[in-house]
C-alpha cells in the first residue's frame, strides 16, 4: 500500500475503540440533550402555571375595581349617613388601585424576563442541536468516502494479489515475502471497510432522532420568541399607560381607562396562557416518543457494532475471504456511486 | 420618548454625574440605589437587554417600564447565584454558533451579577422602626417611583400613644410592623399638599407628626423635553437636574423658602411649634449653570445651582 493512497482516505484512520467512543459519546450527547429538552419544558410548564396565578390576581383586582367604583358612587341615605364617622377606618381599609397594577405590573414583567430568557436558552439548544446534526452529517459522509477507499483497496490487492501468483518471473521467496505484505495489507483494509461502514450505519441511525430533537426544539423557541415579541409589546404599552394614569388611578373617574389597561394586560397574559397550553402537547406526546426514539436507535446502534465486532474478530481468525469481500466491495462501490450524499 | 442607542449611554451617565453632583441627603431616595439602577440600564452593563430606553418627555426622567425591567431582571437574577451563571467557555461557544446570541448571554450574565450585588430604586416601598420607645416614637419611611418619573421619598416621625395605633403596631420586642394599608394610604396621598398629608397621617396613625418631609428628584431637563410654560426655555438647552425637597418640623427653627420655582401654598396650616424649609437645588452643565443661577437670582434666590462635576464615578 503507497502512502500516496493512504492519504486518501479522511480524518483519522478509524478504530473499533474509536467507534464505540463516538457511538457512546452521541448516545450521550443525545441522552443529554433529550434530559435538556424535558427541563425546558418543565420550565415552559412552571410558567405556565405562574402566569395562571397571575390571571386570577388579575381577576381579584378587577373586582375589587368594580367594589371601589360602586362603593364611590353609593348614593344610599345608609351610606351618606355613615360616611363621616367611618371615614378614616375606609381611608385605612381602601386599597390602592395603582399599587394593586403596579405589583400586578411587576409580576408580569417578571415573567417576561423569564420567558426572554428562557428564549435565548432554546435558541442555544437548538444551535446546538443542529451542530450535531451537522456533524453526524459531517463523519457520515466522511465513513462513505473512507468505505470507497477501503473498498477499492481491497479489489486492487486482490487483484494484485491475483497477479503475484500468475507471474512466472519471480522468485518462490519473493512471492512468498509478498503475498504475506499484501495479505497483510488485504485484511488490514478489509477490516477497515467494515468500521467505515459500521460508522456510517451508525450516523445514518443517530440522524433521524437528533434531527426530532432539533425539530422539536427549534419549535419550542420560534413559539416562544413569537410569543415574547407580541406580549412584550402589549404589556410594555399596559406598562406606559399605567404610569401615566398612576397619578389619578385612585380617582374613580379613571376606572374605566385602569378597566381598559387590565384589559391589554389581560390580553397578554391569556395569549401566553393560550401558548403555554398549547405546548403541553410537547411534554404529552413528543418528549416520551422522542426519549424512546433516542433509547433505540441508541439500542439498535450498540447492537450494529457488536455484530462487527463478531464480524471482525470471525475475519481475525478465518485464513481468507478474498472472493467474498471482493464482490462485497463490488456491491459496495456499486451502491456508494449511486448513494453518495 | 424612546431614545436612540448611541444617545442612551451619554444620557445615562448625564444623569449618573448629576445625581452624584448633587449629593441628596436622607430625605431623598437612596443614592446607591438611584445609581445602581441607573448604572444597571447602561449598554456598559447590560448591553441592550432591558431596551427600550424610555422616558418620560415631560420630567426628562427613565420611564417606569424601562426602570422596572431592570427590577424584573433582579428578581430573576437574585433567584440563582455565580455559581449558576454561564462560564466564559460556554459563553465562547455560544458566541462561535450564533454571535449575537452570545453577546446577550455575556450581557445578561454581567448583568445578573450587577444586579445581585446591588440593592435598586423600589417602585413602591414602606419601612418603619421605632426610634424611641417612651413614649412611642417612630420613624416611616415611603419610596416611590412617581407616575410622572420623578423619585420621591417621604418621612416621617409620628409620637403614638398606643403600642398598637392605626396601621403601626410595636411588638413585644419592640420592633415596629406596619399593615399593608398604610403603604395603600401613602400611595394614594403622597402627592397632597404637605400640610393636607400632615393632618391625614396624623389622623390614620393617631398620633401626632414631628416630622415630615417630602423630597423629589427629577425632572431632569435636556433638549428634547417638553419643559413647563413657566420656566425659560434655555434651561432646556443643557442638562438639569432637580432636587426639591419640603419639610415641615418643630427643628426647623424658622420657616424658609429655598424653591425658585415653585411657590408655598398661600394658606398652608402649619402645626403650632413647627415650620416649613422648602428647597430646591439644581446640578446643571456648561451653559445652562449660568442660564439657571440668572434665572434663580431674578427671583432672589442664590447658591442653588451647583455644576456638574467631572465624570469620576462612584464607588458601589
Amino acid at each position: 500500500m503507497s502512502d500516496r493512497q493512504r492519504r486518501n482516505y479522511l480524518g483519522e484512520q478509524l478504530t473499533y475503540a474509536m467507534l464505540q467512543r463516538r457511538r457512546e459519546e452521541v448516545s450521550t450527547r443525545h441522552q443529554r440533550a433529550v434530559g435538556r429538552v424535558d427541563r425546558l419544558l418543565v420550565t415552559q410548564e412552571t410558567l405556565g402555571r405562574e402566569l395562571g396565578d397571575g390571571l386570577d390576581t388579575l381577576s381579584q383586582t378587577r373586582g375589587e375595581l368594580q367594589e371601589l367604583e360602586a362603593a364611590a358612587n353609593d348614593t344610599s341615605l345608609l351610606a351618606t349617613l355613615t360616611r363621616p364617622f367611618t371615614a378614616r377606618r375606609t381611608a385605612l381599609q381602601r386599597r390602592s388601585v395603582a399599587e394593586g397594577l403596579i405589583q400586578q405590573y411587576e409580576k408580569v414583567s417578571v415573567r417576561l424576563r423569564e420567558a426572554t430568557a428562557f428564549s435565548d436558552e432554546l435558541k442555544l439548544t437548538a444551535l446546538e442541536l443542529q451542530q450535531e446534526v451537522d456533524r453526524l452529517h459531517r463523519e457520515l459522509g466522511e465513513a462513505l468516502h473512507n468505505q470507497r477507499v477501503a473498498a477499492t483497496r481491497v479489489l486492487e490487492l486482490e487483484d494484485v494479489l491475483a497477479e503475484l501468483e500468475r507471474d512466472p518471473e519471480l522468485s518462490a521467496e519473493v512471492k512468498d515475502r509478498r503475498r504475506d505484505r499484501y495479505t497483510f495489507d488485504l485484511r488490514t483494509e478489509a477490516v477497515a471497510l467494515d468500521l467505515y461502514k459500521a460508522a456510517a450505519e451508525h450516523c445514518r441511525t443517530h440522524l433521524p432522532a437528533a434531527r426530532s430533537l432539533r425539530d422539536t426544539v427549534l419549535r419550542l423557541h420560534e413559539d416562544m420568541a413569537e410569543y415574547v415579541l407580541s406580549a412584550t409589546h402589549t404589556v410594555n404599552a399596559a406598562g406606559r399607560r399605567i404610569q401615566g394614569l398612576g397619578m389619578l388611578a385612585d380617582a374613580p373617574v379613571v376606572v374605566a381607562e385602569l378597566q381598559a389597561s387590565l384589559d391589554e394586560l389581560n390580553q397578554a397574559m391569556q395569549a401566553t396562557a393560550d401558548y403555554v397550553e398549547s405546548s403541553q402537547s410537547l411534554i404529552a406526546e413528543v418528549l416520551p416518543q422522542l426519549s424512546a426514539k433516542v433509547a433505540a436507535q441508541a439500542e439498535a446502534s450498540a447492537a450494529v457494532l457488536h455484530s462487527e465486532l463478531e464480524h471482525i474478530d470471525r475475519e481475525k481468525s478465518r485464513a481468507l475471504a478474498e472472493r467474498a469481500l471482493r464482490d462485497a466491495a463490488e456491491d459496495e462501490i456499486r451502491d456508494l456511486l449511486g448513494d453518495d450524499p | 420618548m424612546i431614545l436612540p442607542p448611541e444617545r442612551v449611554g451619554p444620557y445615562l451617565r448625564a444623569l449618573e454625574a448629576s445625581l452624584e453632583t448633587l449629593a441628596p441627603n436622607d430625605d431623598f431616595v437612596p443614592l446607591s440605589e438611584a445609581v445602581a439602577h441607573v448604572r444597571a440600564l447602561g449598554p456598559g452593563v447590560g448591553g441592550e437587554l432591558l431596551a427600550p430606553a424610555e422616558i418620560s418627555v415631560r420630567t426628562g426622567m427613565p420611564a417606569y417600564a424601562w426602570l422596572e425591567r431592570a427590577q424584573a431582571e433582579q428578581v430573576l437574577a437574585r433567584r440563582t447565584t455565580h455559581r449558576h451563571d454561564a462560564s466564559d467557555a460556554e459563553l465562547e461557544r455560544a458566541s462561535g454558533l450564533d454571535p449575537a446570541l452570545g453577546k446577550r448571554m455575556r450581557d445578561r450574565r454581567d448583568l445578573h451579577r450587577h444586579l445581585r450585588r446591588h440593592d435598586l430604586l423600589p417602585a413602591l416601598r414602606t419601612t418603619g422602626a421605632v426610634r424611641r420607645l417612651d413614649p412611642h416614637d417612630v420613624a416611616l419611611c415611603y419610596d416611590r417611583m412617581a407616575p410622572d418619573g420623578r423619585w420621591v421619598r417621604i418621612r416621617a416621625e409620628v409620637r403614638i400613644v398606643q403600642r398598637h395605633s392605626g396601621p403601626l403596631h410595636i411588638d413585644g420586642e419592640g420592633r415596629l410592623q406596619l399593615d399593608a394599608s398604610l403603604q395603600a394610604f401613602l400611595t394614594r396621598h403622597f402627592t397632597n399638599r404637605l400640610d393636607a398629608l400632615h393632618g391625614q397621617l396624623a389622623e390614620v396613625c393617631e398620633g401626632e407628626v414631628l416630622r415630615l418631609s417630602r423630597a423629589w428628584l427629577g425632572p431632569f431637563w435636556f433638549p428634547g423635553v417638553e419643559l413647563p410654560d413657566d420656566v425659560p426655555a434655555e434651561l432646556g438647552s443643557g442638562l438639569l437636574l432637580h432636587a426639591s425637597s419640603e419639610v415641615m418640623a418643630a427643628d426647623v427653627a424658622a420657616p424658609r423658602h429655598l424653591d425658585p420655582w415653585r411657590a408655598a401654598p398661600p394658606d398652608e396650616r402649619v402645626p403650632d411649634g413647627q415650620n416649613v424649609f422648602r428647597e430646591r437645588r439644581f446640578a446643571a452643565t456648561g451653559r445652562v449653570v449660568a442660564v439657571a443661577r440668572q434665572w434663580a437670582e431674578a427671583k432672589g434666590f442664590r447658591n442653588v445651582v451647583v455644576p456638574v462635576r467631572s465624570t469620576v464615578r462612584r464607588r458601589l
